[in-house]
């Protein structure tokens, strides 16, 4: 058993793990503050994410992969550090997240879209203005003053994230078309994919909880984003989220 | 005949959304937006129960024709039976 401590959107957890690996998946975000809660990992956690992975295959028709219970681990320790976090209004949503001028922007598809190649997009046309906060599964802080990005060791393939707390300006739908247009979303127009892409939780009263936060994104401003894979598209999105 | 699966039904801003929980929430895609009527109907098939007796329920609390609100239970149902989601 493996024992360490980490803090995620500024709450810090205690974390009981099997694998020595999980610490150092989570490298950067060990501190030594004193934590809110714990999670403890068990075999029949990690069998849970395997029995979870190889049924959303069949589900979608892709090949099952055979992952590693090390990998599998990683999963069951943000499923459970995620409903947790619920009791501090913090939800974990799929999406991909740079920052510019000091606000985020979160872009958020199926897998195998795009989001990736279109953060990248932004770093080519806008240079070290542009950072990537998160490339695949941040968490998003829900307060009176505004709904906040917090960067997570889960950031995707690329591997691609920073420990920071950012703004969030705007959440972008992204879906791939021939030419690049953007438009403004309503709340109404938004919510199925905002509930498709935050992590819903089995259990009926986290769930509705998690219904009751996704309520708050009405105050970030919504958009869907028609783009290739030219530079144009970062230029598209960028102008049209301001 | 009764929903196959659970669902937790919220106001989200203004619209009913109904969206399904529990381990086999996963072989549901998405949410089910709804008004009023239709959230009292699918609250009504946690039940095994049948469209006529569901019309009886809600003439109860609605003032409105039994030809109408049978009409509109019946189009829900066959949209839960083409979604899989009653048995």
């Amino acid at each position: 058993m493996v024992h360490f401590t980490i803090t995620l959107a500024g709450i810090s957890a205690d974390i009981h793990a099997l694998y020595s690996s999980t610490k150092i998946f989570c490298q950067d975000y060990l501190s030594n503050n004193i934590p809110l809660f714990s999670v403890t990992i068990t075999q029949q956690d990690i069998d849970y994410e395997r029995d979870k992975s190889e049924k959303n295959s069949c589900l979608t028709g892709t090949p099952i992969h055979h992952y590693k219970d090390s990998y599998l681990e990683t999963l069951a320790v943000y499923r459970k550090l995620a409903k947790k976090l619920l009791h501090y209004n913090i939800i974990l949503f799929h999406g991909a997240v740079l920052t510019m001028d000091g606000m985020a922007y979160l872009f958020t598809a199926p897998s195998g879209t795009g989001k990736t190649t279109h953060v990248h997009l932004w770093k080519r046309v806008f240079g070290d203005s542009v950072s990537i906060l998160n490339g695949d599964k941040p968490l998003l802080k829900i307060t009176q003053d505004g709904v906040f990005v917090c960067g997570t060791p889960w950031q995707g393939k690329e591997n691609e994230g920073e420990n920071r707390i950012v703004t969030l300006k705007a959440i972008c739908i992204l879906e791939r078309s021939e030419t690049n247009w953007m438009e403004s979303l309503t709340f109404d127009q938004a919510l199925p994919v905002l509930l498709q892409q935050t992590y819903r939780p089995t259990e009926t009263q986290a769930l509705i909880k998690t219904m009751k936060l996704i309520k708050d994104l009405d105050q970030v401003n919504l958009y869907r984003l028609g783009c290739n894979m030219n530079p144009e598209a970062a230029e598209v999105a960028y102008v049209g989220m301001q | 005949m009764k929903l196959k699966y659970e669902f937790v039904t919220l106001d989200m801003n203004g619209q009913i959304a109904a969206v399904p929980v529990g381990d086999t929430a996963d072989e549901v895609h998405g949410m089910i937006r709804m008004n009023k009527t239709a959230a009292l109907i699918l609250s009504l098939l946690k039940e095994d129960t049948t469209e006529e007796q569901i019309v009886d329920t809600l003439i109860e609390r609605f003032d409105e024709e039994r030809e109408i609100l049978f009409s509109e239970v019946h189009k829900l149902i066959v949209y839960l039976q083409n979604e899989g989601l009653v048995c």
